[in-house]
């Protein structure tokens, strides 16, 4: 039997009747079909670790637990399906250790009235680098969380998001990064286009902790709205319990506006054209940001099958 | 229409909003010809090039515009694009997530339908080296970052690659350094010499026209054509500036 399960909660909440503090989803965990768990290391093999993640009955959920071990490096790429009707939640567990490099790329392939939580969870010792490349061109509905914890001196994250929402899509996304050692960076990207009924929530939150002096936060997102009943909820949150720490963010909500279309159009581009061209643009950054030939050419494909 | 012209203007007048910018314009541009158009500022010359490419923001009160024989005037802008016309923007805009290579692309394509990859990288690969624009720019977000220079050859590049019949290009030469200009004349020289299109420059300037073959000249003043003549009278502008020409609007 289905029930609520809360999910996406951010650590510092804002108003209840904003209806953004967290997402809710309807979960039977008594009939969760636990996937076989996968557990890789660093240093094992200098390509790309691939890993194809599809759905097995209405509930599933499949664990990948991912070790760098000092100075090592390591690439997992995680293809992720869900069928129509299908429930999947597919958590990842990082530890990086001191100087290691993780780069972490997920892309997924949903069908419509399908869901898929996407939980990553990070810590990362001194001068340690992860890396996120997460790619939603699908079609179910999509909640990622993303909690990283820059725990060691020098330590750093960068994470590329790019989503396309079409119809009655549901994206949902809230990252956390916590920095708790000293000159600790994070760089954070999210790009993407809704259209139709699509709606989507950002909640972003660098916490700059008491410590963690000339920490540095910077969280950018890119919203192109195109169309009417589209919902947009942009959350930035940077809190700050140190004084020599920057904490920045910013926001960009634009539609085709008139200015752009004229650009387009003055080249012969048609506004439906140039509508498809901005609604590709967020995915085809990140498909080439992936580094791997092969899973650009699968986001591509999913890209020119969703639109 | 006259024989040879491709674009014929006839007693334009357009508004922007409430006010009349342009009071009967009336010009002809020949086939692979060169005509530069000049003024002070504010005498409406960015307004007629906005108004022959179909700026929605720009009304037509009344007059006609014929492009190759074809009344454009109620067409739309891309409509108009795709009959030939191409306006270099003075400040051409940033399209984040759109890349260089992907605008012109979808612009030929639009146009002309599928085009295979490999003949476009090839072409697109060889007019940047014509104009000195480091490659990777090609699969940069369209104009995001790039320098007032590298827009201005973004543009060159997307005429060369386009080859409209019309190209209208306004103020290009605006805020570049000597270099800049000269790559970007060298542009317009190999569209006028390969694709034997006609130009109408919008300019202040005249050190971009120094490598081109001139061949009619136009000066606006306060809405209207008042005087028109060879390459000299560009020199004539040089030595005595626009003030003379303002008694000739009133």
């Amino acid at each position: 039997m289905t029930q609520e399960r809360v999910i996406n909660r951010m650590p510092s909440v804002t108003w209840n009747f904003l209806r953004a503090n967290d997402a809710k989803i309807q979960w039977d965990e008594e009939n969760t079909k636990a996937l076989t768990a996968e557990n890789i290391t660093a240093g094992n093999t200098a390509e790309p670790v691939k890993i194809d993640i599809n759905n097995e009955g209405s509930f599933c959920r499949k664990i990948v637990n991912i070790e760098a071990a000092e100075g090592q490096t390591v690439t997992v790429i995680e293809n992720m399906s869900v069928a129509a009707s299908c429930n999947m939640e597919v958590k990842t567990q990082i530890k990086g250790r001191k100087d290691s490099v993780i780069r972490l790329i997920q892309v997924q392939k949903t069908e419509e009235d399908s869901l898929l939580f996407v939980d990553v969870q990070c810590d990362l010792e001194e001068s340690a680098r992860f890396e996120t490349v997460q790619v939603f061109p699908g079609k179910g509905d999509i909640y990622l969380n993303n909690q990283v914890e820059l725990t060691g001196d020098d330590s750093s994250y960068r994470s590329d998001i790019g989503y396309l929402g079409q119809k009655t899509q549901n994206i949902d996304i809230n990252l956390v990064v916590n920095h708790w050692g000293k000159r600790t960076e994070c760089q954070i990207q999210a790009d993407g286009a809704l259209k139709d009924s699509a709606k989507k929530t950002f909640r972003g939150t660098i916490d700059l902790k008491h410590g963690g002096t000339d920490a540095v936060g910077d969280e950018k997102e890119t919203v192109l709205m195109l169309g009417e009943d589209v919902a947009n909820i942009t959350i930035p949150i940077i809190l700050c319990a140190e004084e020599c720490v920057q904490g920045n963010h910013g926001a960009t909500i634009g539609e085709l506006d008139d200015e752009t279309l004229f650009y387009f159009e003055s080249r012969g581009i048609s506004r439906e054209t140039a509508e498809k061209l901005m609604s590709r643009a967020a995915i085809e950054r990140l498909a080439r940001l992936t580094g791997d030939e092969e899973t650009e050419k699968a986001i591509l494909e999913d890209l020119e099958e969703v639109l | 229409m006259g024989k040879d012209n491709l674009l014929e203007i006839k007693d334009l007048h357009v508004s922007v909003g409430e006010k009349e910018i342009l009071h009967g314009v009336n010009l002809e541009v020949g086939r692979n010809e060169t005509h530069v158009l000049m003024g002070p500022n504010g005498t409406g010359k960015s307004t007629l090039g906005y108004a022959i490419t179909g700026n929605p923001g720009y009304t037509v009160n009344s007059g006609k515009i014929i492009l190759d024989g074809e009344d454009i005037t109620e067409m739309s802008v891309n409509e108009r694009a795709k009959k030939g016309v191409f306006l270099s923007f003075q400040n051409p805009l940033e399209v984040p997530g759109v890349t260089l290579s992907g605008f012109i692309r979808s612009a030929l394509e639009e146009r002309e339908g599928r085009i295979k990859l490999w003949d476009f990288i090839q072409k697109l690969n060889k007019t940047m080296d014509l104009l000195n624009m480091d490659r990777s720019y090609a699969q940069r977000d369209l104009n995001v970052g790039f320098s007032g220079g590298e827009k201005k050859k973004a543009e060159i590049l997307q005429l060369l690659m386009l080859e409209p019949k019309l190209a209208i290009l306004d103020e290009t030469d605006s805020g570049l350094d000597v270099d800049a200009v000269r790559t970007v004349s060298q542009g317009i020289k190999l569209y006028q010499e390969q694709c034997k299109g006609s130009l109408l420059i919008i300019t202040h300037s005249t050190k971009i026209l120094e490598a081109l073959t001139v061949d009619v000249t136009h000066v606006m003043e306060k809405g209207k054509i008042v005087r028109e003549g060879d390459v000299s009278l560009v020199n004539e502008i040089n030595e005595k500036g626009f003030e003379n020409f303002g008694k000739d609007a009133e």
